[in-house]
């Protein structure tokens, strides 16, 4: 169920600058994320593992605010089931082979959803501001590169993230994620970005898990559409059966 | 040989061989210590047996050997102290590269229903470390109320846990089980752990072997030298010898690096067979050599030796290599690797113990005085079996009858024995998992049909819950346990899902899933079924195989809904260890159940639900209006419909039908309410059953666990059961039948061998005596040491294995040797008794026999004082076999022999008119 959540983290998008120390890069690349009332989008999310044929899914997502719902396309198994987010812990999914709509209260669950590799700690850091501290490491002309650690009541599995800030969408490039035992145990990466006014999105986002023989997971966008206008009663759990 | 003898006669020709000897070794040599190492074990399992292909092909598919298991004792399981270790254990497994995932009780995610709010709870089983006593006593009895964990990942009396890691695609079973074993015991290094799986077994033994060879074999090799030096008493001639061997082992391993083949385990033990077997042929030329050169120039001496021991060297040579040959004939490749390149390193030493070592005599002008003791000893003794041939034949058919009927009780037999010894690390871990896991063997039974389709879900279902009642079978594991419990969270009902739809959705969510990867695969066309084994030698598992496969013989698989709960309820009661009646519990499960009237469970149900958030609907703020609807809704009864409930809503509410709020209860109770139904009916119906049949669940926690697993059985009652049932296909395979089936390779590799091998010796024999009849003489001590082998085996009980099975091809390649040696110096004077030809042949050969014979058997015996069992046997049994063909060769050549001769003049001359006495 994580990956509902981990559509969110691609979504959220934007811009701007201010001085150039860890905590204002980090809360730049916040504002920028969050910028857009709402999205839609359309992915492609590829999943492979050596050894294995890759697995194909494709999701449609709605954002707005701290909501999001996705309804799966494909596989043909999965395709109608949709999941409605409304809180970081609480989320409703509608199972049309069951006609019924069944509330889930996950938290800290291990795994990735179906195989993929981002786990529920992925998904459900959409800022990283309220959950990581920010220092710059470096500087280019083009980047800055972030180092985060987490706050000291923070739950998150990392010890450490390393991220590269793209200066032109204030927007991570790459993320390498540390277990806290400072061993790099995954690489994520956002490229392709476009913007759509002031809110840019990166068209793919993938992630390897070095500690799976480098399994990666890739959301590709197919669609995006920004401030559509959608309505809070998309995001009901009344809807879900619609 | 007269030419070589010839050209080695000259000085130069023995100068360029030696330089050229010497020169292609050293390259060869360069070569052989770049060669590759195969620790694959899995290349021992032959795939030409159709069971280890099923095998191999089932685990290839699921991954079943791709687990490596870690069992670790905790008096104080439930404490903050251990479950931080294992958390910090199970978190570094899974960083560790070879590992995909790593699971215990402190990551294994738990789905609950959530009775407050409603749906279902979806967190881990241990959400956070207890810090104090009331938070342990809680978290154990969580933990403990889970079935599903009880008995797979924490034992049953809480005193241990077992964290399983998956192997990644490729992954090194050794470098995993390296890996996990550092990882674990950094967090445990003083608690005792076990180390189960294939990855840690097959490390296990291949290491006990490679460390026993690595450790053995120099001992080996440095016993052979001395008793070579303290026989022979030459150390030039003895480091002679040996250099023959070195270069053939050189030329042995150079040659697989130079055709890219691995060296295996196997091959460990051709040093001490070419040190022990090789060095004969180098010996029996320089002991000649020495006898002759005593009395004539050393040139003559070394053209007399070539004459006469060159035949018989060579046909002892190859028939040894027609023996190891003989492997080429076994089914398992680092067999057939192991015979091909020993009979190449036995060739070369052959080829050069003819050319490099009379060229070295010649070079250097070797000569010392032989002893003469102990072929004047086997010469008397010849010579009296020899003379009273009658009985002597007499007493050898009398002892080969009786080794023959012992012979017939020798059976393949493999099971973990033949691996490990009682007390190693892995049988401990197997132990470990017995007693506190019910078992550790698994037998796996493939299902081929579509998974998706309930009816064949219940059909797996049906046939796991059958077996479980096999004696011996102590669980089942397969797909339709996570799917039913999947099924409950989303509907309430512990059963199968009741449409296609729902079973792929719900396999579909389980993708990825690494323990659910072992139990189907990704088109959902096979299952896995696992039937655990609280047995594990190698009488219980045949006798459990022949159940399982009798009972596949004879499935009618079932035909109704009452047959499936009827076999659920069964496996339920052994599960539980609840007594119950079959004859009992098949009336009950099929006499009238669930008649009570269930509306005021379900009214309570629709009661309860409306107060969590999955109930949609903003009532109005009325009295008992919850309560009220409830008691309409439940008024339905069974077969509540939309309409019914728009109406009961409506009339209830007071409020048109076309109301929002109408529509958001419709939308909220409809499945709900079907659902309560259906869970009252099925409980109803498990109350009324457990009455019948009998059953006694208690009335704890435990049995209230018991009768909601009967009342999930009970509410397939009302499925319909297609006709006919779409036919599921089954095949039995797992470690049990591995072993049938090695046992069967063993067994026809044995025979192919011995087969192989006596005719290619055979061959030889008659080819160099030019007689069929002297080459089945020079073959009977052979065949009356292998009577003697295999009735010993049978009558101590040893079994055939993978190692027992090579022994007689060593046997008949190394012990016709003396035979040969003894039957090419037959020469009885034309006018005397033919036991003068016992006594020639004994003073020409027995104190090369019996070296070789000490030499080997030491050698061999040397491998009996390691850790693996397989070496034991095989050094023991040989070291036995040698000293018997010894015995046997000067037994059975003297009381067999009926000619005067077996050789031509020029070789009896060379090898017995050395100018003296004799």
């Amino acid at each position: 169920m994580r990956t509902f959540g981990l559509l969110v983290a691609l979504l959220l998008i934007p811009t701007f600058a201010a001085a150039d120390d860890g905590p204002s890069v980090l809360a730049k690349m916040d504002e920028s994320m969050s910028r857009a009332v709402d999205q839609y989008f359309e992915y492609e999310v590829v999943n492979e593992e050596k050894g294995r044929d890759p697995k194909v899914m494709e999701l449609d997502v709605w954002i707005k605010g701290p909501m999001r719902l996705t309804e799966f396309q494909a596989p043909g198994d999965m395709k109608g089931t949709k999941a409605l987010v409304r809180a970081h812990d609480q989320m409703y999914i509608y199972l049309p082979a069951y006609n019924k709509v069944r509330r889930v209260a996950s938290s800290m669950t291990s795994g990735g959803f179906m195989g993929t590799t981002f786990s529920n700690d992925d998904i459900s850091t959409v800022l990283y501001g309220p959950v990581y501290e920010g220092s710059l490491q470096s500087e280019t002309d083009t980047a800055w590169v972030l180092v985060l650690t987490p706050k000291a009541d923070a739950k998150t599995a990392y010890g450490k993230l390393v991220m590269t800030v793209s200066k032109k969408y204030i927007q991570p490039d790459t993320i390498e994620y540390f277990n806290r035992k400072d061993q790099h145990v995954k690489t994520e990466t956002r490229s392709g970005y476009t913007c759509e006014g002031d809110v840019c999105n990166a068209e793919s986002m993938k992630m390897v898990d070095h500690t799976r023989g480098d399994a990666s997971t890739e959301l590709v966008r197919r669609t995006w559409k920004v401030n559509t206008g959608v309505g809070d009663d998309e995001f009901s759990v009344r809807n879900l059966q619609n | 040989m007269e030419a070589l003898a010839q050209a080695l006669a000259k000085r130069s020709f023995s100068l360029v061989l030696v330089i050229v000897c010497l020169t292609i070794t050293i390259g060869l040599a360069i070569c052989a210590v770049q060669v590759e190492q195969d620790d694959d074990l899995l290349a021992f399992l032959p795939d030409t047996n159709p069971d280890i292909a099923f095998f191999r092909q089932i685990n290839d598919r699921f991954g079943g050997l791709d687990v490596a298991i870690v069992g670790i004792e905790a008096p104080e399981l439930f404490s903050a102290d251990f479950l931080g270790r294992l958390k910090e254990a199970t978190d570094e497994a899974n960083t560790l590269e070879q590992v995909s995932y790593a699971v215990s009780i402190v990551n294994v995610d738990d789905i609950t229903p959530d009775p407050e709010m409603g749906g279902i709870k979806w967190a881990p089983l241990v959400e956070a470390l207890p810090n104090n006593e009331f938070e342990s006593d809680f978290l154990r009895e969580k933990v403990m109320s889970r079935d599903h964990i009880v008995g797979q990942m924490v034992s049953a009396d809480g005193s241990a846990v077992i964290l399983y890691c998956f192997l990644g695609v490729e992954s090194d079973p050794r470098a995993t089980a390296e890996a996990v074993r550092g990882a674990v015991r950094k967090h445990f290094p003083d608690d005792n752990v076990y180390w189960g799986g294939a990855p840690f077994i097959s490390t296990y033994i291949y290491d006990a072997a490679k460390k026993d060879m690595d450790r053995l074999t120099p001992w080996s090799v440095v016993v052979i030298v001395l008793i070579l030096l303290v026989t022979f008493r030459d150390p030039v001639g003895a480091a002679l010898a040996l250099s023959t061997t070195g270069m053939g082992i050189a030329t042995s391993l150079g040659t697989m690096k130079l055709l890219g083949i691995e060296y295996n385990i196997v091959l460990s033990s051709m040093p001490v067979i070419l040190f022990a077997v090789g060095s004969a042929y180098a010996i029996h030329v320089l002991a000649h050599y020495y006898r002759h050169a005593e009395s004539m120039p050393p040139e003559e001496a070394l053209h007399r030796t070539i004459v006469g021991v060159g035949p018989p060297v060579l046909a002892a040579g190859l028939t040894t290599v027609a023996g190891l040959l003989s492997f080429v004939a076994m089914d398992i490749e680092p067999m057939r690797i192991f015979g091909a390149f020993t009979a190449l390193g036995i060739f070369t030493t052959l080829v050069l113990s003819l050319t490099f070592v009379p060229a070295m005599i010649r070079l250097t002008g070797l000569r010392r005085r032989t002893s003469k003791r102990a072929p004047r000893v086997m010469a008397e003794v010849s010579v009296v079996f020899a003379t009273h041939r009658a009985p002597t034949v007499v007493v050898m058919a009398l002892v080969a009858l009786l080794a023959g009927f012992f012979v017939t009780r020798v059976t393949a037999r493999m099971d973990n024995a033949a691996f490990f010894d009682k007390g190693s690390k892995p049988d401990l871990s197997e132990r470990f998992l017995s007693e506190r896991f019910g078992g550790s063997q698994f037998i796996q039974i493939l299902a081929e049909g579509d998974m998706k389709d309930p009816a064949v879900l219940l059909d797996v279902q049906h046939a796991a819950d059958q077996l479980s009642l096999v004696e011996h079978v102590s669980s089942t594991i397969h797909i339709v346990g996570p799917l039913t419990m999947a099924n409950e969270a989303m509907e309430g009902l512990l059963h199968v899902p009741d449409s296609r739809e729902k079973a792929a959705l719900l396999l579909g969510l389980m993708t990825g899933n690494k323990a659910i990867e072992q139990l189907v695969d990704a088109d959902r066309t096979e299952a896995l079924v696992q039937l655990k084994l609280d047995a594990s030698d190698a009488d219980a598992m045949a006798s459990i195989l022949n159940d399982v496969q009798g009972y596949f013989a004879a499935r009618e698989g079932y035909k109704d809904a009452a047959d499936v709960i009827e076999a659920r309820i069964a496996a339920l009661a052994r599960q539980f260890e609840l007594e119950v009646d079959p004859n009992d519990l098949a009336e009950a499960v099929r006499g009238p159940l669930g008649g009570a009237d269930a509306t005021p469970e379900v009214t309570a149900g629709l009661l309860a639900f409306m107060g969590t958030d999955e109930f949609l609907a903003e009532l109005p703020d009325e009295p008992d209006i919850e309560a009220r609807l409830a008691a309409a809704v439940a008024a339905l009864g069974p077969d509540v419909d939309a309409d019914g409930l728009v109406t009961a809503a409506s009339e209830t509410l007071g409020v048109e039908p076309t109301e929002s709020v109408v529509d958001d209860i419709v939308f909220s109770l409809e499945a709900a309410t079907s659902e309560l139904w259906i869970q009252a009916g099925g409980l109803a119906a498990a109350k009324d059953l457990v009455q019948l049949a009998g059953l006694q669940l208690g009335d704890d926690e435990r049995g209230a666990r018991i009768l909601h697993y009967i009342a999930g059985a009970m509410t397939d009652l009302g499925r319909d059961t297609p006709s006919p049932v779409p036919p599921v296909r089954y095949t039995v395979s797992g470690l049990p039948m591995l072993y049938r089936g090695l046992e069967a390779s063993v067994t026809a590799n044995q025979w192919r061998s011995l087969a192989l091998a006596l005719l290619l010796v055979f061959i030889v024999l008659s080819v160099v005596f030019k007689s069929p009849t002297a080459g089945l003489l020079a073959a009977s001590p052979t065949f009356l040491t292998l009577l003697l082998l295999y009735g010993a085996m049978g009558a101590l009980g040893v079994s055939l294995d993978i190692g027992t099975s090579m022994l007689a091809s060593l046997v008949i390649g190394a012990g016709v040797d003396y035979a040969v040696h003894m039957v090419a110096a037959w020469r009885a004077p034309a006018d005397g008794p033919l036991s003068e030809g016992a006594r020639a042949a004994a003073e020409a050969t027995a104190s090369a026999i019996w070296t070789n014979a000490i030499m080997v058997a030491a050698g061999f015996f040397v491998l009996t004082l390691g850790e693996a069992r397989p070496l034991q046997n095989v050094g023991l049994l040989t070291a036995s076999a040698m000293m018997v063909a010894g015995a046997t060769t000067f037994i059975a050549i003297p009381a067999l022999a009926r000619k005067r001769s077996y050789s031509s003049d020029a070789v009896l001359s060379a090898l017995h008119d050395h100018g003296d006495s004799t």
